[in-house]
Protein backbone atom coordinates (compact mmCIF):
# COMPACT_ATOMS: atom_id res chain seq x y z
CA UNK A 1 0.00 0.00 0.00
CA UNK A 2 1.31 3.50 0.66
CA UNK A 3 4.99 4.06 0.44
CA UNK A 4 5.93 6.75 2.93
CA UNK A 5 9.26 7.21 1.23
CA UNK A 6 7.35 9.04 -1.46
CA UNK A 7 5.35 11.15 0.94
CA UNK A 8 6.92 14.11 -0.76
CA UNK A 9 4.45 13.50 -3.54
CA UNK A 10 1.76 14.77 -1.26
CA UNK A 11 3.46 18.11 -1.60
CA UNK A 12 3.21 17.73 -5.34
CA UNK A 13 -0.51 17.27 -4.92
CA UNK A 14 -0.72 20.75 -3.48
CA UNK A 15 1.17 22.10 -6.48
CA UNK A 16 -1.15 20.62 -9.06
CA UNK A 17 -3.63 22.76 -10.87
CA UNK A 18 -7.06 23.26 -9.30
CA UNK A 19 -8.57 21.28 -12.17
CA UNK A 20 -6.39 18.32 -11.26
CA UNK A 21 -7.14 18.55 -7.59
CA UNK A 22 -10.79 19.47 -7.58
CA UNK A 23 -12.06 18.30 -10.93
CA UNK A 24 -13.79 15.06 -11.77
CA UNK A 25 -12.18 11.68 -11.22
CA UNK A 26 -9.06 11.09 -13.31
CA UNK A 27 -9.43 9.10 -16.51
CA UNK A 28 -7.55 6.11 -15.13
CA UNK A 29 -10.11 5.82 -12.32
CA UNK A 30 -12.96 5.66 -14.85
CA UNK A 31 -11.09 3.11 -16.97
CA UNK A 32 -10.34 1.08 -13.85
CA UNK A 33 -13.96 1.09 -12.69
CA UNK A 34 -15.38 0.31 -16.15
CA UNK A 35 -12.92 -2.55 -16.65
CA UNK A 36 -13.72 -3.95 -13.21
CA UNK A 37 -17.44 -3.63 -13.83
CA UNK A 38 -17.20 -5.42 -17.17
CA UNK A 39 -15.17 -8.25 -15.63
CA UNK A 40 -17.65 -8.67 -12.78
CA UNK A 41 -20.54 -8.62 -15.28
CA UNK A 42 -18.84 -11.27 -17.43
CA UNK A 43 -18.23 -13.44 -14.36
CA UNK A 44 -21.86 -13.14 -13.26
CA UNK A 45 -23.14 -13.91 -16.77
CA UNK A 46 -20.79 -16.89 -17.11
CA UNK A 47 -21.94 -18.19 -13.74
CA UNK A 48 -25.64 -17.72 -14.47
CA UNK A 49 -25.48 -19.26 -17.94
CA UNK A 50 -23.22 -22.08 -16.81
CA UNK A 51 -20.60 -21.32 -19.46
CA UNK A 52 -17.90 -21.22 -16.81
CA UNK A 53 -18.91 -24.65 -15.55
CA UNK A 54 -19.47 -25.56 -11.96
CA UNK A 55 -17.77 -23.38 -9.38
CA UNK A 56 -16.16 -25.18 -6.46
CA UNK A 57 -14.62 -28.60 -6.00
CA UNK A 58 -17.32 -30.21 -8.11
CA UNK A 59 -15.41 -29.07 -11.17
CA UNK A 60 -12.54 -31.28 -10.09
CA UNK A 61 -12.79 -34.94 -10.85
CA UNK A 62 -15.30 -36.80 -12.93
CA UNK A 63 -17.43 -38.11 -10.14
CA UNK A 64 -15.30 -41.13 -9.38
CA UNK A 65 -13.45 -39.57 -6.51
CA UNK A 66 -13.81 -41.02 -3.04
CA UNK A 67 -17.11 -40.26 -1.42
CA UNK A 68 -15.61 -39.36 1.93
CA UNK A 69 -14.88 -35.80 1.00
CA UNK A 70 -14.88 -33.60 4.08
CA UNK A 71 -16.95 -30.49 3.96
CA UNK A 72 -15.04 -27.33 3.35
CA UNK A 73 -16.14 -24.31 1.40
CA UNK A 74 -19.70 -23.46 2.30
CA UNK A 75 -21.99 -24.07 -0.64
CA UNK A 76 -19.05 -25.08 -2.72
CA UNK A 77 -20.77 -28.21 -3.83
CA UNK A 78 -18.56 -30.88 -2.35
CA UNK A 79 -21.44 -33.28 -2.55
CA UNK A 80 -21.34 -32.93 -6.28
CA UNK A 81 -18.15 -34.93 -6.25
CA UNK A 82 -20.11 -37.91 -5.08
CA UNK A 83 -22.52 -38.02 -7.95
CA UNK A 84 -22.49 -40.88 -10.41
CA UNK A 85 -22.22 -40.14 -14.01
CA UNK B 1 -1.78 9.31 13.79
CA UNK B 2 1.42 9.80 11.81
CA UNK B 3 4.21 7.36 12.53
CA UNK B 4 7.71 8.46 13.33
CA UNK B 5 10.44 7.84 10.72
CA UNK B 6 11.81 4.76 12.47
CA UNK B 7 8.44 3.10 12.96
CA UNK B 8 7.42 4.06 9.43
CA UNK B 9 10.46 2.39 7.91
CA UNK B 10 9.87 -0.72 9.99
CA UNK B 11 6.23 -0.81 8.94
CA UNK B 12 7.20 -0.28 5.30
CA UNK B 13 9.82 -3.03 5.42
CA UNK B 14 7.27 -5.39 6.98
CA UNK B 15 4.62 -4.53 4.44
CA UNK B 16 6.94 -4.91 1.46
CA UNK B 17 8.22 -8.23 2.77
CA UNK B 18 4.80 -9.81 3.23
CA UNK B 19 3.27 -8.28 0.09
CA UNK B 20 6.07 -9.42 -2.22
CA UNK B 21 6.25 -12.72 -0.35
CA UNK B 22 2.52 -13.22 -1.03
CA UNK B 23 3.11 -12.81 -4.77
CA UNK B 24 6.03 -15.24 -4.68
CA UNK B 25 4.02 -17.79 -2.71
CA UNK B 26 1.15 -17.60 -5.20
CA UNK B 27 3.59 -18.22 -8.06
CA UNK B 28 4.91 -21.29 -6.21
CA UNK B 29 1.33 -22.44 -5.62
CA UNK B 30 0.59 -21.96 -9.30
CA UNK B 31 3.57 -24.14 -10.19
CA UNK B 32 2.18 -26.87 -7.93
CA UNK B 33 -1.21 -26.47 -9.61
CA UNK B 34 0.39 -26.90 -13.02
CA UNK B 35 2.20 -30.02 -11.76
CA UNK B 36 -1.08 -31.46 -10.42
CA UNK B 37 -2.78 -30.72 -13.73
CA UNK B 38 -0.18 -31.86 -16.21
CA UNK B 39 1.70 -34.63 -14.48
CA UNK B 40 0.92 -38.25 -15.24
CA UNK B 41 2.77 -39.49 -12.20
CA UNK B 42 0.45 -40.30 -9.28
CA UNK B 43 3.01 -39.48 -6.64
CA UNK B 44 3.67 -36.09 -8.18
CA UNK B 45 -0.05 -35.29 -8.37
CA UNK B 46 -0.64 -36.44 -4.81
CA UNK B 47 2.38 -34.54 -3.53
CA UNK B 48 1.35 -31.41 -5.40
CA UNK B 49 -2.11 -31.35 -3.80
CA UNK B 50 -0.68 -31.92 -0.32
CA UNK B 51 1.89 -29.18 -0.92
CA UNK B 52 -0.81 -26.83 -2.21
CA UNK B 53 -2.79 -27.30 0.99
CA UNK B 54 0.24 -26.72 3.23
CA UNK B 55 1.48 -23.77 1.20
CA UNK B 56 -1.98 -22.24 1.13
CA UNK B 57 -2.78 -22.47 4.81
CA UNK B 58 0.67 -21.92 6.29
CA UNK B 59 2.26 -19.49 3.84
CA UNK B 60 -0.25 -17.75 1.59
CA UNK B 61 -3.05 -17.10 4.10
CA UNK B 62 -0.73 -15.65 6.79
CA UNK B 63 1.07 -13.51 4.21
CA UNK B 64 -2.23 -12.30 2.75
CA UNK B 65 -3.77 -11.35 6.09
CA UNK B 66 -0.54 -9.71 7.28
CA UNK B 67 -0.26 -7.83 4.00
CA UNK B 68 -3.77 -6.45 4.40
CA UNK B 69 -3.15 -5.45 8.02
CA UNK B 70 0.24 -3.83 7.38
CA UNK B 71 -1.20 -2.04 4.35
CA UNK B 72 -3.97 -0.52 6.45
CA UNK B 73 -1.43 0.44 9.12
CA UNK B 74 0.76 2.09 6.49
CA UNK B 75 -2.17 4.04 5.08
CA UNK B 76 -3.43 5.22 8.43
CA UNK B 77 0.05 5.91 9.78
CA UNK B 78 1.12 8.11 6.88
CA UNK B 79 -0.36 11.14 5.21
CA UNK B 80 -1.65 9.04 2.33
CA UNK B 81 -4.67 8.04 4.39
CA UNK B 82 -7.01 5.19 3.59
CA UNK B 83 -9.73 6.97 1.60
CA UNK B 84 -8.00 10.10 0.30
CA UNK B 85 -6.41 8.76 -2.87
CA UNK B 86 -8.06 6.52 -5.42
CA UNK B 87 -5.01 4.31 -5.78
CA UNK B 88 -4.95 3.57 -2.05
CA UNK B 89 -8.69 2.82 -2.03
CA UNK B 90 -8.47 0.49 -5.02
CA UNK B 91 -5.42 -1.16 -3.57
CA UNK B 92 -7.26 -1.78 -0.30
CA UNK B 93 -10.40 -3.05 -2.03
CA UNK B 94 -8.51 -5.47 -4.30
CA UNK B 95 -6.36 -6.74 -1.44
CA UNK B 96 -9.40 -7.30 0.78
CA UNK B 97 -11.19 -9.04 -2.10
CA UNK B 98 -8.20 -11.33 -2.66
CA UNK B 99 -7.97 -12.18 1.05
CA UNK B 100 -11.69 -13.02 1.28
CA UNK B 101 -11.66 -15.22 -1.84
CA UNK B 102 -8.50 -16.93 -0.62
CA UNK B 103 -9.97 -17.75 2.78
CA UNK B 104 -13.21 -18.98 1.19
CA UNK B 105 -11.28 -21.10 -1.31
CA UNK B 106 -8.80 -22.79 1.01
CA UNK B 107 -11.28 -25.25 2.59
CA UNK B 108 -11.93 -26.55 -0.92
CA UNK B 109 -8.20 -27.07 -1.41
CA UNK B 110 -8.07 -28.98 1.88
CA UNK B 111 -10.98 -31.17 0.76
CA UNK B 112 -9.31 -31.95 -2.55
CA UNK B 113 -5.97 -32.59 -0.86
CA UNK B 114 -7.74 -35.12 1.38
CA UNK B 115 -9.25 -36.74 -1.69
CA UNK B 116 -5.84 -36.85 -3.38
CA UNK B 117 -4.30 -38.62 -0.39
CA UNK B 118 -6.70 -41.56 -0.76
CA UNK B 119 -7.39 -41.53 -4.47
CA UNK B 120 -6.11 -44.17 -6.87
CA UNK B 121 -4.30 -43.25 -10.07
CA UNK B 122 -7.45 -42.86 -12.16
CA UNK B 123 -9.16 -40.70 -9.56
CA UNK B 124 -6.05 -38.57 -9.22
CA UNK B 125 -5.95 -37.99 -12.95
CA UNK B 126 -9.55 -36.80 -12.92
CA UNK B 127 -8.89 -34.47 -10.00
CA UNK B 128 -6.97 -32.00 -12.15
CA UNK B 129 -5.31 -29.03 -10.55
CA UNK B 130 -6.10 -25.65 -9.10
CA UNK B 131 -5.16 -23.02 -11.65
CA UNK B 132 -8.04 -20.55 -12.01
CA UNK B 133 -8.03 -19.10 -8.51
CA UNK B 134 -4.25 -18.64 -8.18
CA UNK B 135 -3.98 -17.28 -11.73
CA UNK B 136 -6.68 -14.66 -11.19
CA UNK B 137 -5.29 -13.96 -7.72
CA UNK B 138 -1.84 -13.37 -9.16
CA UNK B 139 -3.25 -10.90 -11.70
CA UNK B 140 -5.06 -9.03 -8.92
CA UNK B 141 -1.88 -8.88 -6.83
CA UNK B 142 0.14 -7.59 -9.77
CA UNK B 143 -2.45 -4.88 -10.39
CA UNK B 144 -2.15 -3.86 -6.74
CA UNK B 145 1.62 -3.91 -7.08
CA UNK B 146 1.50 -1.59 -10.10
CA UNK B 147 -0.90 0.77 -8.31
CA UNK B 148 1.40 0.92 -5.30
CA UNK B 149 4.50 1.61 -7.36
CA UNK B 150 3.04 4.17 -9.77
CA UNK B 151 0.65 5.81 -7.30
CA UNK B 152 -1.49 7.40 -10.02
CA UNK B 153 -2.82 10.79 -9.07
CA UNK B 154 -6.40 11.44 -8.11
CA UNK B 155 -8.03 12.58 -4.89
CA UNK B 156 -11.35 11.18 -3.75
CA UNK B 157 -14.14 13.52 -2.69
CA UNK B 158 -13.11 12.86 0.90
CA UNK B 159 -9.50 13.59 0.04
CA UNK B 160 -10.50 16.87 -1.63
CA UNK B 161 -12.49 17.91 1.43
CA UNK B 162 -9.52 17.10 3.64
CA UNK B 163 -7.26 19.07 1.37
CA UNK B 164 -9.42 22.17 1.46
CA UNK B 165 -9.66 21.95 5.22
CA UNK B 166 -5.89 21.69 5.39
CA UNK B 167 -6.00 18.19 6.72
CA UNK B 168 -4.01 16.61 3.97
CA UNK B 169 -0.31 16.59 3.56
Amino acid sequence: MPDPSTDARTTEVGQRTPEENFGASPRWVKVFLITGGVLVLLFVLATITGIAGEHGPGRHGSGNTPSSVPDGEGGGGHGSMDHDQ
Amino acid sequence: MAMGPGVRKLALASHLTVAVGWIGAVIAYLALGVAATTSTDAQTMRGAWVAMEVTGWYVIVPLAVTSLVTGVVMALGTRWGLFRHYWVMFSLALTAFAVVVLILHMPTVSSLADVAKEADDQQLASLGGDLTHPAIGLIVLLVVQVLNVYKPRGLTAYGRRKQTSGGIG
